[in-house]
């Protein structure tokens, strides 16, 4: 039913939002528009009948209030009907296509997406690991979210969705990809220092681009023409060591991370008062078990724990990466 | 008595009665007083069991999420010791109960002898509370700061130091997980913990009701300050009547 | 001095009262009467300050906040944009919006209009001498002092980042000082029931003869309602708060999912008490704008017993409808099904109280002084964060907007739209009352003129961006929301400038102002039948109410000999003594 309302807006933005990239999306906006515009006629009526009133009824010398109807159960019973009815039809189309957000089709392309401070991550069917959404076009994806730290939420404006990443529990969103091309995603719920970074890129590609796509990623780190290097770099994308750790030589102190850049090989001083030099097995220990050495002024806890979760060969590969940030090879 | 220029002249009305100067300037009559004083004590008290329904809500969702590992933690409490609470608990409601009919019929004896009973019994009570807690954490069933997050170092419950208590955890094949526990003492604590404040705070509020009896404030045209205490008092008797079955008596 | 009898149940008696034609700004004096003060009136005047003082800090923070965000410092793809600076780090603006948010909401909206205006008024309004428990009120007052000095130290001893929702587990995992500013919202949620427990009885028990339930003027009427939302929704906060203490300190795993715990379980307690607080917020500046449009209309309240009943309504649904926070953490259709139902429901009664207030005006004799310039204002930027509710209440809208700067934008036009403006204009209103001295009124029409021009020109944009999908919370934003922001900011300064007119103008009119009349506004209620400034015991004689007396005007007259009004004697056989409601 609200397809229909909505084929006329579909497809189009407005003042108030870009164009809908979904058929619910258009839904949404289209119960956007409609509750705008009854709202903008109430509003109206209550400022023409405030202004009527002051001007009116302004207070002049020798002329005081008259009597009235202390009140009028007509008069009243209207204005409690009117908006009864306005609501409860907001209430319906609200449910309505709200169903519609939440009733995920059997048939959609499952992705897991995990929340982590303050990094996106996608896991594909195949377990290969993307920091970039990329879904094929005209299908329905579904994506499973959840987090590893504080709550977050996915919110992808142009499809009108939203939904929290909570730990210790399973939320998911579905919408459907109808036409190639690139939408913002945000971090919609405070998740700390690098909350407004929290960004993320969706890629609608067609099925083509979209399999080319899959089947490089999945399996990079066998890719003859890629450099260890270049694997690092990749690996550094995906696993979100951006969100903490530049590659411009500045660090980061408050947010957790030294620069990737100019550190290799020099000596740290830790918090304990000791010190190391920072080559391949200081980085190695420091990937998996982050808390073992921290360099002064750093803070604990900051960085995850990628024990178990990366291999020998792309520990070797981020080593590498890492050394050539500083070396510049 | 006397009318000074202080903000303490509240109080200080030359009546004629003996005890028409608990009359604050602002009330009309001892009935308004009265009636003023007993309708906000029961709406604090509306917002003692309100203060406590988020911890009772909380305790239901998790035993409705949870409902094994609830009835195995509460293995671990003392059912003996709780029951000889409630008993002690609704005794003292008794003497609390028989100290206001004491103020109301002017027998100041009758309510210092009871309100010392009730004193006692609220003592009693925290000490068994205390026993409870401190074996708790003398068998690590007690949650502390954590040396490093992650790390199991506040729940170090060892089997071993309570022998006889339970089975080892890992010869029980029902046993959730340990740090599962956590769960239910971290509601357990909560609600006993809050409960002692309040009956601390009881046992506050009734030693300075003693000492205006003992200063012959009390008598049958004033005795509201032991009924409002009183009542508070009921009200913390009722809510331990509800966290003992809770929490003690759900296991098998 | 002087001997006063008193006819009382149980016999007669004499006392003496202290000269009670002595205003209760200087019967007693020096700084420790005023610490120690159980009249109610000094305590509203504690509270003024310390609120204000609330006030301003907030509001640093908030133009802090506005100008840190004039420039976003992103892209339009999200990539950090070098030429764009900005004033401070993420971490530093994290602590900023969180002590904005805390403090205001905390110290300075929730207590806000019942502990000045309604401490003011509400024993005058009555005829009493004070309220049932002037101990309890000044207990409550230093409850919000604790709950100030709670949040200060918080301030210095590593500031707090959690924004003022404190959700776990961020609250429980963050390194700043959490449990001290926990400690602050338990201690003053504790002043605010223990007000709301003083105005319930106040109002039950004190009423005088001529007075009944349906006489009352309609701000104590909110103020009950407020009551009973202040004593059943806040406990909750407190016992709320109080897990999350114990949680933090010492590692119960209550909220913690890797022991069990559900985090969605503290958003479900949390807003059972802050949804509520909303109405605590706006439900007395409802019935600030019921008495100012009456009084300045000169006609009775049209619809007296709808505005009364709807202040109950609202009470009461706004118990139910918490759930319409979590429409994204992943709680069940039905649940959100059952929460959006009963939110639509709310807007019933206040769709209803705006049109009465509307209607109130009509062919009545309506005079723009400063207070209603504050009402009117009220009416207007009220109707538009009601109207945006509607949006936000509709399940598949909130589901676009939750947590955007459309959010943000909605809950400014209520709760500054509404709670302050409504202070202001109550403040306005009633401070010839309170210090019998009267500001300038080209001044203060000014700024309530430049505080509802900059207001709309700060928040109306953020509906804008929040609806084209701007997150809430964000230090840095991506380039195409720069322009909204920008106007932003230039509103928040005319907004401020107007609320620094409105300040300086009520210095003013401490130093400087010529001595108010007792009844500047010709209105009807009892507190203004006592002196300007009232006397120490409010009233020289208990005022004689009766049926029909408030909101009635026609013996309210116009003062032949000088500024304000007066009232004429009643006639000999009063005609409208009976005639009720």
């Amino acid at each position: 039913m609200n397809a229909f309302f909505a084929s006329s807006e579909s497809g189009s933005g407005s003042y108030w939002y870009a164009p809908p990239a979904s058929q619910v999306a258009g839904e949404v906006f289209w119960l956007f528009d409609l509750i705008f515009w009854i709202s903008a006629i109430f509003f109206f009526v209550i400022i023409a009948m405030g202004g009527f009133m002051v001007v009116k009824y302004r207070r002049r010398p020798g002329v005081d209030a008259q009597k009235t109807d202390n009140h009028n159960t007509a008069l009243e019973l209207l204005w409690s009907v009117i908006p009864t009815i306005l609501v409860v039809a907001f209430f319906w189309f609200g449910f309505d296509i709200y169903m519609s957000l939440k009733r995920i089709p059997d048939d959609a392309y499952r992705i897991n997406v995990i929340g982590q401070k303050w990094a996106w991550s996608y896991e594909y069917p195949n377990g290969m690991i993307s920091n970039m959404l990329v879904v094929p076009q005209g299908r329905n994806i579904e994506l499973v979210l959840s987090s590893n730290d504080v709550i977050h939420s996915y919110s992808i404006p142009d499809f009108a969705t939203k939904m929290d990443a909570v730990p210790g529990r399973y939320n998911r969103l579905w919408f459907h990809a109808e036409n190639v091309g690139e939408h913002q995603v945000f971090c919609t719920e405070y998740c700390g220092d690098g909350h407004s970074t929290m960004l993320s890129r969706l890629s609608v590609r067609n099925q083509a681009a979209f399999d080319d796509w899959y089947e490089t990623e999945s399996n990079f780190m066998d890719s003859e023409t890629l450099s260890p290097v270049d694997k690092g770099k990749k690996l550094y994308g995906i696993h979100g060591c951006a969100a903490c750790h530049s590659l411009d030589g500045k660090d980061n102190v408050a947010g957790g991370g030294p620069t990737f850049k100019g550190h290799w090989g020099t000596t740290r001083s830790l918090a304990d008062g000791s010190s190391v030099t920072m080559d391949d097995n200081y980085v190695r220990e420091s990937i998996l078990r982050p808390n073992a050495k921290i360099v002064a002024g750093y803070p604990k806890d900051r960085m995850p724990n990628f024990e178990g979760r990366l291999d020998d060969r792309e520990i070797a590969a981020l080593i590498q990466f890492i050394q050539a940030q500083t070396e510049g090879k | 008595m006397s009318s000074t220029a202080t903000e303490t002249a509240h109080d200080a009305h030359h009546f004629h009665d003996d005890q028409a100067w608990h009359l604050a300037h602002h009330f009309e009559t001892p009935h308004q007083q009265f009636d003023s004083g007993k309708l906000g004590t029961w709406l604090f008290l509306v917002t003692e069991v309100l203060f406590f329904s988020g911890l009772f809500v909380a305790y239901g969702v998790y035993r409705m999420t949870r409902p094994e590992l609830f009835t195995y933690a509460s293995g671990y409490l003392d059912t003996k010791m709780g029951a000889i609470n409630t008993v002690v608990l609704i005794f003292s409601s008794l003497t609390a109960a028989w100290a206001v009919r004491c103020a109301q019929l002017g027998n100041r004896k009758g309510l210092t002898i009871n309100i010392v009973l009730t004193l006692m019994c609220a003592a009693g009570f925290m000490v068994i509370k205390y026993l409870e807690y401190s074996h708790k954490i003398h068998i690590g069933l007690f949650p502390g700061a954590p040396a490093e997050p992650g790390q199991e170092s506040m729940w170090n419950f060892n089997p071993e130091w309570a022998p006889g208590e339970k089975v080892h955890f890992a010869d029980d094949p029902n046993a959730p997980a340990l740090h599962d526990l956590k769960n239910f003492f971290g509601v357990y604590f909560c609600m006993t913990g809050l409960h002692g404040i309040h009956v601390m705070v009881g046992m506050g509020l009734w030693i300075w009701m003693l000492i205006r009896n003992l200063k012959g404030q009390f008598g049958p045209k004033f005795y509201g300050p032991v009924d409002f205490v009183a009542l508070y008092w009921h009200i913390v008797d009722i809510i331990w009547i509800f966290l003992f079955p809770l929490l003690y008596l759900i296991r098998h | 001095m002087g001997q006063h009898t008193r006819e009382l149940s149980n016999g007669t008696f004499t006392y003496e009262l202290d000269s009670p034609n002595d205003s209760y700004l200087v019967h007693f004096k020096g700084i420790k009467s005023w610490l120690l003060t159980l009249d109610h009136k000094r305590i509203a005047i504690n509270y003024l300050v310390c609120i204000s003082i609330a006030l301003l800090l907030g509001g640093i923070y908030a133009l802090l906040l506005r100008l840190d965000l004039w420039n976003g410092g992103l892209t339009a793809t999200g990539e950090v944009d070098p030429n764009q600076s900005k004033l401070l780090t993420n971490d530093q603006y994290n602590h900023a919006f969180t002590v904005h948010g805390a403090v205001m909401t905390f110290l300075v909206l929730i207590p806000g209009i019942p502990a000045i205006l309604g401490n003011f008024a509400l024993p005058l309004m009555l005829g009493a001498k004070d309220v049932a428990f002037p101990r309890l009120n000044l207990l409550s007052w230093y409850l919000w002092v604790s709950g100030l000095i709670c949040f200060l130290y918080t301030l210095f001893m590593g500031g707090l980042d959690t924004g003022w929702t404190f959700y776990t587990p961020y609250s429980v995992t963050t390194n700043t000082s959490v449990i001290s500013a926990l400690f602050g919202a338990f201690m003053l949620g504790f002043s605010s029931i223990l007000t709301g427990l003083n105005f319930i009885v106040t109002i039950h028990k004190m009423r005088p003869a001529g007075m009944g339930w349906f006489e009352m003027p309609l701000f104590l009427w909110s103020l009950y309602a407020t009551g009973i939302i202040q004593l059943l929704a806040t406990p909750v906060l407190g016992i709320t708060l109080l897990m999350l203490i114990v949680e933090r300190s010492f590692g119960l795993g209550i909220f913690d999912p890797a022991y069990g715990g559900d985090p969605v379980l503290f958003q479900h307690f949390f807003w059972f008490y802050s949804h509520p607080a909303v109405y605590v917020m706006v439900l007395p500046a409802m019935g600030v704008i019921s008495e100012l449009i009456s009084t300045f209309s000169r006609k009775p309240v049209f619809g007296y017993k709808m505005i009364a009943m709807s202040s109950v309504a609202i009470a009461f649904l706004g118990f139910l409808v918490w759930g319409h926070h979590m429409f994204t953490s992943g709680q069940s259709p039905l649940m959100g099904t059952i929460f959006s139902f009963i939110t639509f429901s709310i807007a019933i009664p206040s769709a209803i109280k705006v049109f009465n207030w509307l209607t109130t005006m009509y062919k009545g004799s309506v005079a723009l002084n400063t207070p209603m310039i504050y009402a009117l204002s009220f009416l207007g930027l009220f109707g538009i964060g009601g109207l945006t509710g509607l949006f936000l209440s509709t399940m598949a809208t909130d589901i676009m907007l939750h947590d955007t700067y459309f959010v943000v934008a909605h809950f400014h036009y209520v709760m500054v739209g509404g709670t302050i403006i409504a202070l202001l204009g109550g403040l306005h209103y009633w401070w010839p009352k309170m210090f019998g001295k009267s500001y300038n009124s080209l001044v203060a029409k000014t700024g309530g003129i430049l505080v509802f021009i900059g207001f709309n020109v700060t928040f109306f944009p953020q509906f804008v961006m929040g609806s084209r999908g701007m997150p809430r919370r964000y230090h840095m934003y991506l380039e195409q929301f720069q322009s909204f922001h920008q106007w932003s900011t230039i509103g928040a300064f005319i907004l401020g400038l107007g609320m620094f007119m409105a300040a300086g103008n009520f210095i003013w009119s401490l130093l400087r102002g010529p001595k108010a009349p007792v009844n500047p506004w010709g209105a009807s209620t009892l507190d203004w039948k006592t002196a300007t400034p009232p006397y120490y015991h409010n009233f020289d004689v208990e005022p004689e109410v009766r049926p029909g007396d408030i909101y009635h005007y026609d013996r309210i007259v116009p003062n032949p000999e000088g500024p304000g009004f007066v009232e004429k004697k009643r006639d000999a056989m009063p005609a409208e003594t009976g005639a009720k409601h």
